[in-house]
Parts: C-alpha cells; structure tokens; sequence
C-alpha cells in the first residue's frame, strides 16, 4: 500500500492558516501561491487515497484481494477524501476571493 | 474459487467432502446385499478420510485425503439356491451392517448441513461489507 | 488507511479480527469430520483493547491458535452446534462494526455538509 497522508494535512484550517499567514505586504501572486501549494498538498493527499483504492480494486479483480472490508474502507475513503477535497476548495476559493476583495 | 472471498470456498470445499460421504455411504446401502461367489472378493464397504487443508499458512477448508476399504473377506452364508453358490452351497455376502451406514450417514448430513449454513453465513457477510461507505 | 483517528482504526483492525475469526469457525466446520483436526480460533478481543490503548490498534494480534478442548476417538474436537452458534454470533458483531464504521463517516459527510 503506499503511504497515505492523514486527513489532517487536509483540514480547513490548515488551509485558512495558510493563507492568513502571508503578510498584508504580499503581492497578490505570493498570497497566490501559498494558497496554491495548500491545494496542491491537498490534491496529492487525494492521489495517494486514489491509488491506493486504485491498487484494492485490482487486487481484488486478479484475486489477491484478502479482505472484501479492507478494500471497501479504502474506497470509501477514497470517495470521502474527494468530498471533502472539493468541499475545501469550493470555501478556499469563497476565502480567498473575499481576501482578493478587501486589498482593492 | 478466488482468495478474495476465502470464507466462501472453505464452505464450498467441507461442502463437497460430505457430498462425497454421503455418496459412499449410498453406495455401500445399495450393495448391502450384492451376493458374490465365494472364490470372489465381497463388496467392499467405502469409507471416506478427510484432511484439512492450508494455502500459504492460511486456511483452506477440507478436501477427501483418501478412500478406505473395508475387509473383501465378507459373511459367507448358507444359501443353496443362489445362482451363485459354491459346491457347498455358500455364498459371500458384503461385510456391511446397516445400523453403521446409518450412523455414517447421519453425521455426514449433519457436516453437509453445517456447511451450507456456513455458506450462506459467509455470502451474507460479504455482501455487507461491500455496503461499507454507503 | 487515511482517516487516521483511533476510533475508525480501532473498528477497521476490529473488522479485520472479526474475519480471521469467521474463516476459523469456517475451518473447524468444513473439518468437522476430519481425524485428528483440532478447532482453531481467534482471540483477538484483549489484544485489540491493550493495542488501542498504547494508540496503535494495528499492532493487535489477529493470530489463528489450535483449541486443547477434548477430542473424540478420531482425535478430532470441533464441536459442531457450538461452532454454529459462535458464526452466528460472529455475523451480528460484524454487522455492528460495519455500522460503527459507517457512522464515522456519515459524520464526516455531515461535517463538510453533504
């Protein structure tokens, strides 16, 4: 199984942390990309949950699969860490757009 | 069946250990009064050994290791107007009591039994599991 | 596994006991009959509960032991009605901890509002 990263480098907080940790002096494109690597962290964190639901599902398909539970908990995670991928961005963007408002 | 639901063919291989039982049993009943001249072997009773098996340290059910045979020495008995008596007028008759089929038979439907109910346990497990997350 | 809080790793390793147990009382009932089998188990309740208080439920041991229960004269001691009645047992706490499990993450669902 490849290694997996904890739901919490995911959480909304991490997230808000980050962008309130770039200074009112940043540039628009260095608060960008703070928050652009938030995401990315995120998104790599979903990929490691896909792969491993990904490795589950043809295990279980070329029959080497020894636990129907294991597999079914990995692809629910997978699912969940989509969901809550989405989630995050959907706010993190609302954030991030209010922030853009309030420099003008 | 595949390792991925390993309950499943457990069930299913004890399942077909006591099939074969019952079918050896059924046979010995049938020929429980197969005459046989007396220079001929008698029926010979069929007993079933099973064995456990393993498949990489994990289990994996049972399987029939071997077929037994009871003694081809039979009963000989008195009866001159079988066609296929000796001389003396003796036949061979098939060292089977019936009484012991019966008991044989009884705990092979039994096993068999179990095993179906186990069957189904495990298929019914599985498809819960594959409810997880919904 | 992702969601890394004990209580959902505790359920999964929970889970994954609970099967290895299932195949036993599998093994000892597809061997009922055979001559000189002992009846395995699993005893992985204790183990789980002393992992999951050190914060490592994985760690529990999910081992198959052979059982010292009297045999019969062929050697064998699975004890059939006793094995049926533990598989049965065993299917309601499985569905128990799958329903835990899914508990855990309705609740996530319901936390990023879906």
């Amino acid at each position: 199984m490849t290694e997996i990263n904890p739901v919490s480098n995911v959480s909304v907080g991490d997230l808000g942390g980050k962008a309130a940790a770039t200074r009112l002096g940043d540039t628009t494109s260095e608060r960008a990309d703070a928050f652009g690597d938030s995401i990315g962290g995120a998104l790599r964190g979903l990929q490691d949950a896909e792969a491993s639901a990904d490795a589950a599902a043809l295990a279980g398909a070329t029959g080497d699969l020894s636990s129907i539970s294991d597999y079914m908990i990995a692809a629910t995670e997978a699912q969940l860490m989509t969901e809550v991928t989405v989630a995050v961005r959907n706010r993190a963007i609302e954030s991030f757009n209010e922030i853009m408002r309030m420099q003008v | 069946m595949a390792g991925t639901f390993h309950s499943l063919s457990i069930a299913a291989s004890g399942m077909d250990v006591y099939q074969k039982w019952l079918e050896a049993v059924a046979d010995n009943v049938a020929n429980i009064n197969t005459i046989r001249a007396t220079d001929q072997p008698a029926y010979q009773e069929r007993f079933i050994v099973a064995a456990s098996v393993e498949e990489n340290g994990r289990p994996a059910g049972a399987v029939v290791a071997r077929a037994e045979f009871g003694s081809p020495d039979g009963i000989i008995h008195y009866d001159p107007l079988h066609p296929l008596a000796d001389a003396e007028g003796m036949v061979k008759a098939p060292d089977v009591n019936l009484s012991d089929q019966m008991t044989h038979m009884l705990a092979a439907q039994r096993a068999y039994q179990a095993n179906v109910a186990a069957f189904e346990r495990a298929r019914d497990a599985y498809m819960r599991a594959l409810e997880i997350g919904r | 596994m992702i969601i890394s809080d004990l209580t959902t790793r505790t359920l999964a390793q929970a889970l994954r006991g609970l099967e290895a147990q299932q195949e036993a009382h599998q093994q000892n009932i597809a061997n009922v009959e055979t001559p000189g089998y002992l009846a395995r188990r699993v005893d992985f309740e204790h183990s789980l509960r002393r992992a999951m208080e050190t914060g490592r439920p994985e760690r529990a041991d999910l081992s198959m032991t052979n059982t010292v229960d009297p045999t019969r004269i062929d050697g064998n001691n699975v004890r059939l009605d006793r094995e049926l009645t533990d598989l049965a047992q065993n299917s309601l706490r499985q569905q128990l901890v799958t329903e835990a499990i899914n508990h855990q993450y309705r609740l996530i669902r319901t936390a990023i509002g879906r």
